[in-house]
């Protein structure tokens, strides 16, 4: 079974900075080609794995391992949290070739193409979400949000330990590179509290991301 | 010495998974064990060894510089402790130590960023440590990516004397998670001469048996399997199968003939037992496999495409400066771009292998060679022949080249054969073997033959077996030599029956100097294909000559009931029939370019052009057509009518109206210049996300701005070097993240403190107007529309 059978139209316009100008018939075909041609080629994986957590003074240990999470926006995301998955999605490196070619040969095919990609990655991630939640909901728990390294005050570079931690070079083939960018460029890690409580279920996050004051996303009027 | 005759190796299994059952603290490095609790390592390994391991992996797998970078020890330390402790472990027996050696954890290039030097040089310092300390070979695993595994294997033969094993990791699709293909990796690294090929990790012995066949028939060196135990689960960190099923599931192994076997992920010293009790009854029932003779096939690859030369194959000949001025400017320019477009679009015309040739006079080809190639790998999965006459430019070629790629040319000289035949042995190439030598070109066929003959002696005699010589029998041009045209047709038919070697021929030589070249070409390419030629070096965007190779497929019973020409004829008389009346032709007035740009719609806008010129100058159209258009694009984008793929789209658009002028300018020879400018762009050191920066490009190229591209990753000294060389007075700078925003403070200060008299705008997804201020840039710009406003401001 396919991880995804569709893309999510609105989603790809959202990140493409779509404001209801109506969507004319060339538009249209060419999303159409480029969803199609997308769910064809990405390779979609993930990888997740529990931890229990103990607040200390130089932040969110993550026990048996060395990654600890710094910063008070995370101590707020995992205040009521005991454990936490750490997971690990990609769409693959074929996504990142074809969209390199598109630059040179067709560059608004390239452009619609990696907010295909985006949309793609999100959904992967979902499912692995969605896998999470079920092993929560078996014992009773919440999820927290997925919070992701650079949001918030927790430093970019936690990212350097957390594909350590889960291996993503060897399991999914996700590296970094020394500025922490992640390779396939259509990947996320991500922190997903373990909670009694249910998750804030406020829709737009960005009331609680620290991140907004200099996001892409925000800059053009959308959200994440 | 290790005995690679032996009928059966017995290797090692799982190390991680033995550490985490003895409980020692895991650390940032489990390498760092080897220091720190050497006596459970030697433990480990002794099991292994009391299980029947003939060769034990050394605890070294990730002790490269990338991964230690947190450790407090050296690579060597941890290499010497590891080897020496599995050395101590197999005192007194027989089992051999290998020096383990895993990816350095970080992509290469094109996808990621670590070079292939760096990668190579952080391998060497593992394999000289590893020697030094006693490894009696050496084990290259889990690669996912061939040029990270090819720096290894070179790493590896340059600076020991030891066995080399190499083995990848492949998922069951056949791929690795970088795309590379059981085959291609097999032909590449026969071709490296390691003496063992294998697969290991990622799936269970089940799974892995397809891709072990398919490895068996593309390689004749010994095989390894190293499979895991049974498929892992992700989430709890386990694995499904037992030691006796994993035995079990490898029986078939040895019915195939497979050598070298052991476990991987998951697999415990128990695994190993019952592996090996295993060959022991197979052994003693007489059930181990003789291996099916190899059959050597001649092919080429990238590391994603094998392409066997068991049909015919084209070579496209497009990439090459050689009468071509637009070329010889994008090369001295390095001007990728218009490069990879070439290559680009001979692939989509049906090329299978690109020919590269970048020799222009006062040029740093080698340099230049590399960078074509590592660019094209990264966009096209054909594989490629480097062609010069120069052998440096050819070695350096090779040496980062990813997959098996042919060497365009030797000759039957002996000072040329000498010269590149052993970088051709040394980096498992095929070569093109062109049939002349000191004297020249032979005349008759048997001369010429005779050539032949010598050069795939010579070949032999270096190791290159006849199936990598491809010989070249030389078109001569019809209007000078018209006599001796027949001889090359001989010599092919004769080259073909008795030396049994694969053929290749430039053809479009022969009509040099006659009028309606093409007429000529695509009979001789014809006649030369009915005479044995196999590969037929052509620009294959020219649709006579790839009709005359589909045609010929056909009718000698290559392409089985004509589907390919069907399908392909088919398509193009649908097409022809469905092509949609041109909105221009209705009208020829200025409202038609307009209107192709307005609404992004590139197939009209040339067209549309080409009817303007009749009436107005360049310079006019460009002024009072396209660049209002492009405003109003602009103005409608940025009040949000259009967003940003409509935006491209009329920037493409007004491309082809460019592409168009360009062309009428360059034949009218007034020289007149649409150039409004030169802008420099670039995004900076340590950031590889390069899209925003090619979106700024691709539009302001279309308001006549001559854009320098210097791509991604781009240290400040080059943007430096080119604002200087170039006299750009505007440069634009991309950077992705906050982390790489530090290298753009740093370029622009680089720039002011060589006093570079240039404008500098910033852009990227953390920047904004403040923070552009801080890091000392002129100007901020939020999208592509604001970098023309600037470039207006600066440029006019």
């Amino acid at each position: 079974m396919k991880m995804i059978e569709k893309l999510n139209r609105g989603e790809i316009l959202r990140y493409m900075g779509y404001k209801d100008s109506g969507v004319t018939e060339r538009i249209e075909k060419l999303l159409t080609r480029c969803e199609e041609e997308t769910l064809k080629i990405i390779q979609p994986k993930y990888i997740y794995r529990r931890f229990q957590i103990e607040a200390g003074e130089q932040g969110i240990y993550v026990q048996g391992t060395p990654l600890i999470l710094t910063g008070s926006d995370i101590r707020e995301h995992l205040k009521n949290c005991e454990s936490l998955f750490l997971l690990g999605v990609t769409a693959g490196i074929e996504l990142d070739k074809r969209i390199r070619r598109y630059m040179i040969t067709e560059p608004d095919v390239a452009v619609v193409m990696d907010s295909c990609g985006i949309q793609a990655v999100e959904q992967i991630a979902d499912a692995g979400e969605n896998e999470i939640e079920a092993i929560a909901k078996a014992e009773g728990k919440h999820l927290t949000w997925r919070f992701s390294p650079g949001y918030g005050d927790l430093p970019l570079e936690t990212q350097k330990e957390l594909v350590r931690v889960l291996d993503t070079h060897r399991k999914i083939g996700v590296s970094l590179t020394e500025s922490c960018l992640m390779v396939p460029s259509k990947s996320v890690t991500a922190i997903i509290g373990i909670s009694d409580t249910k998750r804030d279920p406020r829709e737009n996050k960005c009331d609680f991301c620290n991140n907004r004051g200099k996001c892409e996303f925000r800059k053009k009027g959308t959200r994440c | 010495m290790l005995d690679l005759n032996k009928e059966i190796i017995i290797l090692d299994g799982g190390m991680g998974t033995m550490l985490q059952q003895a409980g020692v603290p895991m650390g940032k490095v489990p390498e760092a064990l080897n220091l720190t609790h050497p006596d459970t390592i030697i433990d480990i390994h002794r099991q292994y060894i009391a299980a029947g391991s003939d060769i034990i992996y050394a605890n070294t797998f990730s002790a490269n510089r990338y991964k230690l970078s947190y450790s407090e020890y050296s690579v060597e330390e941890i290499v010497t402790a590891g080897v020496q402790n599995a050395r101590k472990a197999a005192e007194g027996s027989r089992t051999k130590v290998a020096l383990d050696v895993g990816p350095i954890g970080e992509l290469m290039e094109p996808n990621g960023n670590l070079k292939f030097e760096d990668a190579y040089d952080m391998f060497k310092e593992m394999m000289i440590a590893g020697e030094k300390a006693g490894a009696e070979v050496i084990v290259i695993e889990t690669s996912t990516d061939l040029l990270e595994m090819k720096a290894a294997v070179l790493a590896a033969r340059e600076n020991t004397k030891l066995p080399v094993f190499s083995t990848m990791t492949f998922e069951r699709n056949g791929r690795t998670f970088t795309g590379v293909t059981v085959e291609a990796a097999a032909l590449t690294l026969t071709g490296l001469g390691v003496d063992a090929i294998g697969i290991n990790c990622s799936l269970g012995p089940d799974e892995i048996y397809p891709l072990a066949e398919k490895l068996m028939e593309w390689t004749p060196l010994p095989v390894i399997i190293k499979a895991n135990a049974g498929l892992p689960n992700l989430n709890s960190g386990g694995y499904d199968i037992s030691a006796e099923a994993f035995a079990s599931q490898m029986e078939k192994y040895m019915d195939l003939g497979i050598q070298i076997i052991g476990g991987c992920c998951g697999t415990t010293p128990e695994y190993i037992r019952q592996m090996k009790a295993m060959t022991e009854r197979m052994k003693a029932e007489g059930r181990i496999g003789k291996r099916a003779d190899y059959i050597h096939k001649a092919a080429v690859c990238s590391s994603t495409q094998v392409v066997p030369v068991d049909g015919v194959r084209i070579i496209g000949e497009r990439i090459n400066p050689t009468g071509k001025k637009l070329f010889k400017e994008a090369l001295l320019n390095h001007n990728m771009g218009y490069i990879l477009t070439q290559g680009i679009s001979q692939v989509e015309a049906g090329a299978h292998i690109l020919d590269v040739n970048v020799g222009l006079p006062k040029i740093d080809e080698a340099g230049l060679m590399v960078e074509v190639i590592k660019e094209l790998q990264g966009v096209v999965d054909v594989p490629l022949q480097l062609d010069s006459s120069n052998a440096s430019v050819i070695e350096q070629g090779l040496r980062i080249y990813n997959g098996k790629p042919i060497v365009n040319s030797v000759n039957g000289e002996d000072a040329v054969l000498d010269k590149i035949l052993p970088l051709v042995k040394k980096y498992g190439a095929a070569v093109v073997g062109l049939t002349l030598d000191e004297n020249g070109i032979p005349l008759m066929a048997e001369e010429r033959y005779a050539v032949a003959e010598h050069i795939v002696k010579r070949a032999e005699d270096y190791g290159i077996p006849k199936e990598d010589v491809y010989i070249d029998c030389l078109t001569l041009t019809a209007s000078a030599q018209q006599k001796e045209v027949v001889e090359t047709l001989k010599a092919l038919q004769l080259v073909k029956a008795k030396l049994g070697v694969k053929t290749v021929l430039g053809v479009s030589n022969i009509s040099f100097g006659l009028p309606k070249r093409e007429l000529v070409n695509v009979a001789f390419l014809t006649l030369a294909l009915a005479h044995g030629l196999d590969l037929p070096i052509i620009n294959p965007n020219v649709s006579a000559m790839m009709a005359a190779i589909d045609s010929f497929n056909v009718l000698y019973n290559k392409d089985e009931g004509s589907k390919y020409y069907v399908d392909k004829y088919s398509r193009i008389v649908e097409a022809e029939k469905n092509k949609p009346v041109t909105a221009v032709s209705e009208s020829t007035d200025t409202k038609s370019l307009e209107y192709a740009v307005l609404n992004g719609i590139k197939e009209y806008a040339g067209e549309a052009t080409k009817l303007l010129l009749q009436e107005k100058d360049a310079i006019d159209i460009v002024n009072t057509i396209l660049i209002p258009a492009l405003d109003k694009v602009g103005i409608d984008f940025e009040s949000g009518k259009l967003f940003l793929p409509q935006l491209i789209q009329s920037a493409t658009a007004a491309q082809e109206a460019f592409d168009v002028l360009k062309e009428f300018m360059a034949a009218d020879k007034q020289n007149q210049n649409v150039s409004k400018g030169k802008i420099i762009v670039a995004t900076v050191k340590g950031d590889i996300h390069d899209i925003g920066k090619n979106i700024v490009k691709v539009v302001m190229e279309n308001y006549g701005y001559e854009m320098i591209d210097l791509g991604k990753d781009v240290p400040a000294s080059k943007v430096v070097d080119e604002v200087k060389r170039t006299g750009a007075k505007l440069v634009g700078l991309s950077a992705l993240m906050t982390t790489t925003v530090v290298s753009m403070e740093e370029t622009i200060q680089a720039l002011r403190d060589e006093g570079c008299d240039c404008k500098i705008w910033v852009g990227g997804a953390v920047m904004t107007e403040d923070y552009a201020r801080q890091i000392g840039a002129d100007f901020y710009a939020k999208d592509a529309k604001q970098s023309v406003d600037i470039a207006k401001k600066v440029l006019g």
